[in-house]
């Protein structure tokens, strides 16, 4: 089984930190996309079928908490790991968005330990 | 000017809203000042009920008063009885308008809070750009790249300790950190963060010693911000000693509290510098050429704020070159008063959700044959029976008590309405067959069970409890 099959879909406005995750996500052998605001992040979901989604949460154009909704709620979409990853400090969020159907909730610095973890124990068996 | 008018005077001079009620919480007096802020003229007040200002708020309770104008502002007052000689003719309201404060405390918790996105964010990317360095993401590092590489990973994770201690103190002081208290068993607790220092202790050559006693009341707090507190504690004691760190733990001398120790045999610290110690962003002198990990100069006011959560104190005994000795204390379980507060906070919230709540109160009537000898095994069972209804029968926001009150052990559980009596029936089964069966009792258990509910008959816990007692007693509950 050749890991470079699993695509992680990753959203965050911040470019800078796209561009260190995916270079660690290819480093590990993932294929990786990118989107940058809410509205984008549905739209690749939807055409991109990602094995794994990971959700910054404040975005200009689509909060990450609304991008989880429309996803949860879509036949297509309902299914795919989502991991929450925020610099938010409100403690409430956590509880949210894992009732809202996120797999897992990392708060920013996280580790990337733990993280690629997460990540290996989510993905489906096969690509 | 006569001793009234100078009374009068004072009263309208004063910058604080004063109005006086009757036993009816009719207004019978308004100061100048609590004129003006309310809107209301003297003459229109007088005589109106307290309930006008309030609206829907208890007066006890309410922290915003309405104007005449139907506006409203954050208001802080404190009501003194109006006495003459012994006899009561209302109360005595001096309020303060405190809207800009609280405007000022929102601020500023906003503030921090988008303090704390706009750090964490760039330091995630740091973090993670070293990370890529560090495991040759983008290549194999030279020794002296790698060793570089390394020190600023280092120091990112001090800053990042030093962020995420700002923000923890001034959640713990906001009042935002929520301190969840439950019943613990601190030496378990001590052993389990001490056993994480072995190995560190073991490199630096210093002898970590536990003397603990082998039992100990078990403590009412939150388990994760005292195992901050130790942490803390820990790596200061670490940092410091030279040979030697001990751990102890015992009953406190002030009633109701248990002590912590952790002691150490370094430098020690001087008398004049104690009292700072506890202090925001206070850092006595380093040891020279200790290098490596630096506080962040938060770790001891977060420990002070958590102890203080649970009432406790934090302090230092210590001469210069005699070592330090850091002891804090905790408050005991009692469960009587932990059944209480959470019978409170059930009652309040069932009160704002305007459910009704049914409490069924079981009795062991012959707890103490039943006991005998096998004091140990019947705990074990009733926890274990507790356990058991806890996470079957009752939905996540139901409680379920138990206590031993001289010869009763009583079993609360809370439900809406007439799921109590459902509970208490599959919980009187538990203890019939689990004590029959696991203690081989000769003596049948008697079980006597007594419902009520809130507010049908009784709006006070005290008294909630009394009625089911005397239904028990009364041995209205049916005998098992």
């Amino acid at each position: 089984m050749s890991l470079s099959k699993f695509r992680i879909l990753v959203v965050d406005d911040d470019v800078d930190l796209v561009k260190t995750l995916r270079t660690r996500l290819e480093f590990e052998g993932y294929e990786t996309s990118a989107a940058y605001e809410g509205v984008r992040a549905v739209e690749a979901a939807h055409k991109q079928k990602p094995h794994l989604i990971l959700l910054d949460l404040r975005m200009p154009a689509g909060t990450g908490q609304s991008v989880l909704k429309t996803l949860r709620s879509h036949p297509d979409t309902e299914k795919i790991p989502i991991i929450i990853i925020t610099a938010m400090d409100d403690p409430r969020l956590e509880i949210e968005t894992k009732a809202a159907g996120a797999e897992e909730f990392f708060r920013k610095p996280y580790s990337i330990e733990i993280l690629l973890e997460k990540i290996r124990f989510h993905l489906p068996q096969k690509p | 000017m006569t001793k009234n008018n100078l009374s009068q005077s004072i009263l309208d001079c004063l910058g604080a809203g004063i109005i006086a009620i009757d036993k009816e919480t009719k207004v019978c007096f308004v100061n100048s000042f609590a004129e003006k802020i309310l809107g209301w003229p003297h003459e229109e007040l007088i005589h109106q009920p307290i309930s006008l200002l309030l609206k829907d708020q208890m007066l006890d309770k309410a922290t915003l008063f309405f104007k005449k104008n139907g506006e409203s502002f954050s208001v802080e007052y404190f009501r003194t009885p109006l006495l003459e000689g012994t006899k009561n003719h209302g109360s005595v309201l001096v309020f303060f308008d405190v809207t800009e404060r609280k405007t000022l405390e929102q601020q500023k918790d906003e503030f921090i809070s988008n303090l704390s996105h706009e750090l964490r964010s760039p330091l995630t990317i740091i973090k993670g750009a070293i990370w890529n360095l560090k495991d040759g993401v983008m290549g194999k590092l030279t020794d002296k790249q790698t060793k570089l590489v390394e020190t600023t990973s280092r120091h990112i994770d001090n800053l990042s300790r030093l962020i995420e201690n700002v923000l923890e103190v001034s959640r713990l002081q906001s009042g935002k950190a929520t301190i969840h208290r439950r019943r613990v068993n601190l030496l378990h607790l001590i052993e389990e963060v001490v056993s994480d220092y072995h190995l560190i202790a073991k490199e630096k050559y210093i002898q970590l010693r536990e003397e603990l006693p082998k039992e100990l009341p078990s403590a009412y707090v939150d388990g994760d911000a005292v195992t901050q507190v130790l942490h803390n504690l820990l790596n200061n004691a670490l940092r410091f000693a030279r040979k030697k760190i001990w751990i102890t733990a015992q009953p406190s001398l002030v009633k109701g509290f248990l002590q912590v120790g952790v002691l150490d045999d370094g430098l020690g610290i001087a008398k004049e510098d104690q009292g700072r110690l506890f202090n925001k962003f206070e850092q006595l002198q380093r040891p020279s050429g200790a290098a490596g990990y630096k506080g962040t100069g938060l770790g001891l006011s977060i420990c002070k704020e958590i102890v203080a959560h649970h009432q406790g104190k934090i302090w230092v005994e210590s001469e210069l070159g005699e070592g330090a000795q850091f002891y804090f204390t905790l408050p005991q379980y009692d469960p009587v008063t932990d059944l209480r507060f959470a019978l409170r906070q059930t009652m309040d919230e069932a009160s704002r959700s305007g459910t009704p709540l049914a409490l069924a109160v079981i009795a062991l009537d012959n707890f103490r044959s039943v006991k005998g000898g096998k004091g140990q095994e019947l705990e074990t069972i009733l926890h274990g029976i507790e356990d058991e209804v806890k996470k079957s029968s009752l939905r996540k926001k139901d409680l379920l008590f138990r206590y031993t009150l001289k010869d009763f052990v009583m079993i609360l559980p809370q439900t809406p309405a007439e799921g109590a009596a459902t509970i208490a029936t599959r919980v009187e089964q538990l203890i019939q067959e689990r004590l029959v069966t696991e203690l081989h009792l000769v003596q049948k258990p008697l079980l006597r069970v007594g419902i009520v509910s809130y507010p049908n008959d009784a709006t006070s816990v005290d008294r909630l409890l009394e009625v089911a007692l005397e239904r028990i007693k009364k041995g209205e509950g049916e005998m098992v």
